[in-house]
């Protein structure tokens, strides 16, 4: 039997949005403290409606979910079982067996962990700004139809916003940016002001930022995969497309980077994030559908789309100081030379360099120059266009999609999902996904013909399949 | 909004005597692919029973009647089978690399039954053989094309053609292992085939394909 790492978690509200946390690692019996902080003014300040209390409910779940996954460093071998005390305001509704066990079964999906909840009730003292204040001014969702997507300020969200806003310039959009890093919430803000100066359509930014502070554990034994973080934003984004009067949440992310298939046979599980994959916003949409008792929808509308497909736009318009502006980085570094700066090596940075090189146009985004890397990293790039090669080889035969799910069967749970929750049939799905797999492919061979500069470091690029 | 993926760089320490095996070329495929059953026994052991016991569940309820009843195979429901699969996955606490894998040897002779129309003459060991096979890749195998090795030995092209020698005494090895599980042996104690070895050198000069023509290799 696998030991399994327990830790129980008890959420005390403190003040509307500071909630107190007490938690207890039940292999050595150690006991911590922690603060949880939702800033939720902007709900309040450009809601349609007062937030429904089953949203907030839901808004302090999706952040104590994160909370306890940026907290406690896992190891890759063993399932925790996380135990979450919190108080709400709706402890009937989440307790039930059919909202339990969805909950239960996204976050296995998302982390691969057990995680029970014991809600209790929440008293209304603690009720957020957000449920209580009247709107203090009118919104743009009034005044027309309404897109509301998140925002990460990253090149996908913004390549899917130009894209959008190109093809609907009457559209309002309303960009919703969270998280608990300062850092990509500024990148967030910055991206999003140089797009309001450069159409005249109505784009509205609203940051939902959430802090949390763990005095007593070292800032570097934190989990390096925050694989919930996907759960906590669609919840935030949710919500927030709730308040505006929409029932549909977009996120903007090419399809490969989305599905995000293994490199090689090696990657199983959680090696690669599920953020954004279609099973993931299908399994959310279910749950806030839950939620709010009515249907809702978190969409992908470039889920087909290669990341160079969705950068055409932006290089045919010369947008090169907008690409910059943007921020891909899994692994950013810290320099004292170059400050904090992209690294150039990642798989989002790769996949980056390969959308913007596959238009013959040089990246102007800022890498960590090569003198300053400790290490050559030319990892992803190699196992990027091993998979390249990989699905190359695969999208032949009489039956290409047998050929293709056979070698990355997470394809068939894509489609399954995807066909059972849309309008259209299986076969539709798996041409899209061929089709786009097929144009990627074409995009590394485009690519490495030409040798482009990030490539140079790569010297063992004799990738075998 | 990727978080980092993950990739493996280095081949675990336990494989190394065997990386240097196949590398070195010393060795004939077919004892190499008793050799690997070294390393790859602890890490089946290291997984321990339940993602074996995931298999059975799911082979119990879904799959046993097309290995008895043909005719069943029609009346299989897939989607069924996999459904069952993802709900069972939320309670079983076991080894997390081991579930995964034995989840995607399920899902992949699913999907060749129902997508290719393939059936396995015994569907629970073709699905074992997969499952200990995927340890194999996860483990060892599938690093290769992306490790950094620094070893003079080292060759990418010859080392991949080298496994997939080796691969069919592999899997034929694993199908022992696969029988011994099927029959309820513990993954703790399996038996290993005895290792009786040739010594015919294979190395960079050595003309491979000649080896294959005179049945060598």
């Amino acid at each position: 039997m696998i030991p399994t790492q327990s830790y129980s978690f008890h959420f005390f509200p403190a003040s509307p949005e500071r909630t107190y946390v007490h938690f207890v690692d039940y292999t050595d019996h150690c006991q911590h403290s922690a603060y949880v902080t939702v800033d939720d003014y902007q709900f309040t300040t450009n809601g349609d409606v007062l937030l429904p209390s089953i949203l907030a409910d839901l808004v302090d779940i999706s952040v104590a979910v994160h909370f306890v996954d940026r907290t406690i460093k896992r190891s890759a071998d063993v399932s925790y079982s996380f135990e979450l005390m919190i108080p709400v305001r709706n402890p009937d509704f989440f307790s039930s067996d059919e909202v339990g066990d969805l909950l239960k079964k996204i976050l296995f999906w998302f982390t691969e962990d057990f995680w029970t909840f014991q809600f209790s009730f929440r008293s209304s003292e603690h009720c957020r700004h957000s449920e209580i204040q009247p709107r203090l001014f009118g919104s743009l969702s009034i005044l027309g139809e309404t897109e509301v997507a998140l925002w990460s300020g990253g090149l996908d969200s913004l390549a899917g916003l130009y894209n959008r806003v190109k093809q609907n310039p009457s559209l309002k959009y309303v960009l919703v940016g969270t998280g608990s890093n300062n850092q990509n919430l500024r990148v967030q803000k910055n991206v999003a002001e140089l797009v309001k100066g450069k159409f005249n359509s109505s784009i509205e930014v609203i940051q939902i930022p959430y802090q949390i502070e763990v005095p007593e554990v070292d800032p570097k034994s934190r989990n390096r995969y925050q694989r919930s973080r996907g759960f906590t934003f669609m919840v935030i984004g949710a919500v927030t497309a709730y308040l505006k009067g929409q029932r549909a949440l977009n996120i903007y992310e090419n399809g490969v980077g989305a599905i995000n298939l293994p490199y090689s046979d090696a990657e199983i599980g959680l090696d690669h994030t599920r953020s954004v994959n279609p099973v993931s916003l299908i399994m959310m949409s279910r749950l806030i559908s839950m939620a709010i008792r009515e249907p809702f929808q978190i969409y992908n509308p470039y889920i087909f789309w290669t990341k160079a497909e969705m950068c055409k736009v932006l290089v045919e318009e010369g947008e090169t100081e907008l690409i910059k502006s943007t921020k891909s980085c899994d692994s950013q570094q810290r320099n004292k030379e170059c400050g904090v700066i992209q690294c150039g090596f990642c798989s989002s940075c790769v996949l980056r360099r390969l959308a913007l090189e596959y238009w013959g146009i040089s990246d102007p985004t800022e890498y960590l120059p090569s003198e300053f890397e400790e290490t050559p990293e030319d990892n992803f790039v190699r196992a990027m266009i091993y998979q390249s090669n990989r699905i190359q080889a695969a999208l032949v035969g009489e039956n290409v999609w047998y050929s293709l799910s056979r070698n990355f069967i997470d394809l068939e749970r894509v489609v399954d999902y995807l066909s059972s929750s849309n309008e259209h049939s299986r076969s539709y799905y798996e041409q899209q996904i061929i089709r786009l797999y097929s144009k990627y492919c074409e995009e590394w061979g485009t690519v490495l013909r030409r040798g482009t500069n990030f490539l140079k470091k790569v010297n063992r690029v004799d990738v075998v399949v | 909004m990727a978080d980092g993926d993950k990739i493996y760089k280095s081949i675990p320490a336990k494989y190394r005597k065997f990386f240097q095996q196949v590398i070195e070329g010393v060795w004939s495929s077919e004892d190499l692919g008793k050799e690997a059953l070294k390393p790859l026994q602890k890490d089946i052991s290291c997984y321990g029973n339940i993602p074996i016991e995931l298999i059975f569940e799911v082979y119990n309820k879904f799959l046993i009647d097309i290995d008895e009843k043909p005719l069943f195979r029609s009346l299989t429901s897939w989607r069924e089978a996999i459904n069952f699969m993802e709900n069972l996955r939320v309670t079983l606490q076991g080894h997390k690399i081991g579930l995964n894998l034995a989840d995607q040897a399920v899902r992949e002779e699913i999907q060749k039954m129902d997508k290719g129309g393939e059936f396995s003459v015994d569907i629970l060991e073709s699905i074992i053989v997969s499952y200990l096979y995927k340890i194999y890749q996860h483990n060892f195998a599938g690093r290769i094309p992306l490790i950094s090795s620094e070893d003079p030995n080292f060759d990418l092209m010859f080392t991949t053609f080298r496994l997939k020698e080796i691969e069919p005494h592999l899997i034929n090895n694993l199908c022992g292992f696969a029988k011994q599980l099927k029959y309820g042996r513990d993954v703790n104690s399996l038996i290993l085939p005895r290792l009786k070895r040739s010594q015919s050198k294979i190395d960079l000069e050595t003309d491979i394909f000649e080896l294959f023509e005179t049945g060598e290799a």
